[in-house]
């Protein structure tokens, strides 16, 4: 869930900033050392992820003929029960892993914002259904969201996109209406209402370019928690299927050699964790970054 | 106060319908007839029809809601396409255990929580503030199926002074069932300290800025009585609503949990009617865990306007 820090960025920048502006957000991060650690550290990631396999090719599933090898030069994270390199294996699970984290908050912010921006400046009684059910979905634990939809749908990485997407939808629903609702009562909005702009061209037009930095914050900040949940549902076995990694599936397999052969086990959670933690501080310093001003002000207790 | 509670009720209840409604319908999409499950392949055309009618699977979809729902509200939850057990009773059996995990679980977050989010939130922006920001920083980006893992590395299989997994009833043998949470407890609650810890701090600054304890302050209390007696007392309260809402993190942790510990909760006999395609169990474990989430946090709710009577008021 998106806790406390949405609500912050929620009320935090709103302007529209030009493309050419990235760079500049993309230095302020670096200015301060959770930022930087957030932002390189995703980028390594992120290549990692594109080039790494391309680097090793289909090695993730070669089976080789020593089984349970600890770390070498040869297997820098050692081989696994089937003799496949850990480090191979890993690289895929990050990709997986990526994939899965922004599909999910891309579609899940998607249908949030659509039904968000419609409830919020409709209102009445479609305001009233569509909050409703998104209430409803919030009731559900969002590991028991994904176990209904894998029931219904079957294990797989889509249906994991889809199952995390579904628990991301009711976070950005709710936010995106709040946001709605303070702007539809500005000025800008009755001008164009007033001229004869339609309540499509209204709703997408005017009024989500002006709400839209801070959602996309939140989905910064949404990410790694989907990676998180969709680790933890491939570790339950709902998520890829063997023979193709996953970061929570090699976990999963790895708890059989604990005993004798923990690293098998530290290798693929250790990277998870340390992926998870770049993400989150990538999506924590970004509301800063954004928004320069916010950097000043500091509550003060006195 | 009572129009307040009214109104909370009446939300509950159309919250609850709908979740019905859900989780009525995910299993009606599914591929697949049931009564074919039932019957098994090769049954012939008269079986599944007379199992089609047993079931009311003939008739129109919301009769079949209406039915079931009836079937809910009298605690029937259904049968079990596997055991031929009733849901009900499965749940009954397992959930005992899942209760105690979440309990420990709870407990843990709890104190863990409160402990740093009342260090961070009296030092502010101090090398202290920072060091539990880190620690909720980490542990938010930790799963739970690896940092139970290594704890059973650590504690169960190297250091060999906690058991491995399994769980042994409360009432056969207190200690050991409770000797038998302790890692599954901590591993739960860990997950959770961090967004309790973040709130209470933002709770303990909200309420040092407020008129009372300036007043507190400039008429010569000591700061450690200020903060004894009035920052916690009212930075705590919000914490019974924090409390409820962690609730599903907790049910839903609880299923990771027991999968690591080999615990006999709900977790497994959910997912265990996954890979079985025993639709009734996993349809019967999902509605009940909603039921227990919504009506935990109605509870909080009415323990909230209990102690705090402004929320009452206003």
């Amino acid at each position: 869930m998106l806790g406390g820090p949405a609500g912050a960025i929620a009320s935090g920048a709103s302007s529209r900033r030009p493309a050419a502006g990235l760079l500049a957000i993309a230095a302020r991060l670096a200015s301060r050392p959770a930022g930087a650690v957030g932002l390189f550290g995703t980028a390594l990631f992120v290549l990692v992820a594109i080039v790494g396999p391309l680097l090793f090719g289909d090695q993730a599933l070669t089976m080789g003929n020593t089984a349970l090898a600890g770390p070498s030069a040869q297997h820098l994270m050692g081989t696994d029960e089937f003799g496949r390199d850990v480090l191979n294996r890993v690289v895929v699970g990050v990709r997986v892993s990526l994939v899965i984290g922004v599909g999910a908050v891309i579609i899940g912010g998607l249908v949030g914002v659509l039904t968000g921006v419609l409830a919020g400046y409709v209102g009445g009684w479609v305001e009233a259904v569509v909050m409703r059910v998104w209430d409803a979905l919030l009731a559900f634990p969002s590991i028991f969201v994904a176990i209904g939809t894998a029931a219904l749908l079957g294990a797989g990485v889509r249906n994991i996109i889809v199952a995390v997407a579904i628990v991301n939808m009711p976070t950005f629903a709710r936010l995106v209406r709040a946001s709605t609702l303070a702007e539809k009562k500005k000025e800008y909005v009755d001008a164009a209402r007033t001229v004869g702009v339609g309540p499509v061209e209204i709703m997408l037009g005017e009024i989500w370019p002006n709400i839209a930095a801070p959602i996309f914050v939140a989905g910064a900040t949404a990410a790694p928690a989907a990676i998180l949940l969709a680790a933890a549902l491939d570790f339950l076995g709902l998520g890829e299927q063997p023979p193709a990694p996953s970061l929570g599936q090699m976990v999963s397999a790895s708890r059989q050699f604990l005993q004798n052969d923990p690293w098998y086990a530290l290798f693929p959670g250790s990277v998870l964790v340390v992926l998870v933690l770049v993400l989150s501080l990538l999506g924590t310093s970004l509301p800063d970054a954004l928004n320069p001003a916010r950097r000043t002000v500091r509550r003060s207790p006195k | 106060m009572f129009r307040l509670l009214l109104r909370r009720a009446v939300d509950l209840m159309v919250v609850l319908v709908l979740a019905s409604i859900f989780v009525f319908g995910v299993i009606r999409l599914v591929p697949g007839d049931p009564a074919a499950v039932i019957a098994g392949p090769n049954a012939p055309v008269e079986t599944l029809q007379v199992i089609r009618k047993n079931l009311g699977l003939d008739q129109p979809l919301p009769v079949q809601y209406l039915i079931w729902l009836k079937g809910v509200l009298h605690g029937d939850l259904g049968t079990s396409y596997l055991a031929g057990q009733s849901v009900m009773g499965e749940i009954a059996q397992r959930f005992p255990v899942t209760v105690e995990l979440a309990i420990g679980g709870m407990l843990v977050a709890t104190v863990i929580g409160v402990a740093l989010g009342l260090l961070a939130g009296t030092h502010q922006d101090s090398p202290i503030d920072v060091v539990v920001s880190g620690f909720n920083t980490f542990w938010l980006s930790v799963p739970t199926f690896w940092s139970g893992l290594l704890f059973l590395l650590v504690f169960a299989l190297l250091l060999r002074v906690l058991p491995v997994g399994g769980s042994v009833a409360l009432t056969d043998d207190p200690v050991g069932s409770l000797i038998h949470m302790i890692l599954p407890s901590v591993t739960l609650g860990l997950a959770i300290a961090p967004e309790i810890a973040w709130f209470v701090r933002n709770g303990v600054l909200d309420v040092m800025g407020q008129d009372y304890v300036r007043t507190a302050r400039s008429k010569g209390l000591p700061a450690a009585l200020v903060i004894r007696r009035h920052v916690i007392r009212n930075a705590m309260l919000p914490l019974l609503t924090v409390i409820g809402i962690q609730t599903g993190k907790v049910l839903g942790g609880a299923v990771v949990v027991e999968s690591i510990f080999s615990l006999p909760g709900i977790g497994g006999l959910v997912l265990n009617a996954i890979q079985e395609r025993d639709y009734p169990t996993v349809q019967g474990v999902i509605l009940f865990v909603v039921v227990v989430f919504v009506v935990v946090n109605f509870l909080t709710d009415l323990a909230y306007m209990w102690a705090d009577p402004r929320v009452s008021v206003g």
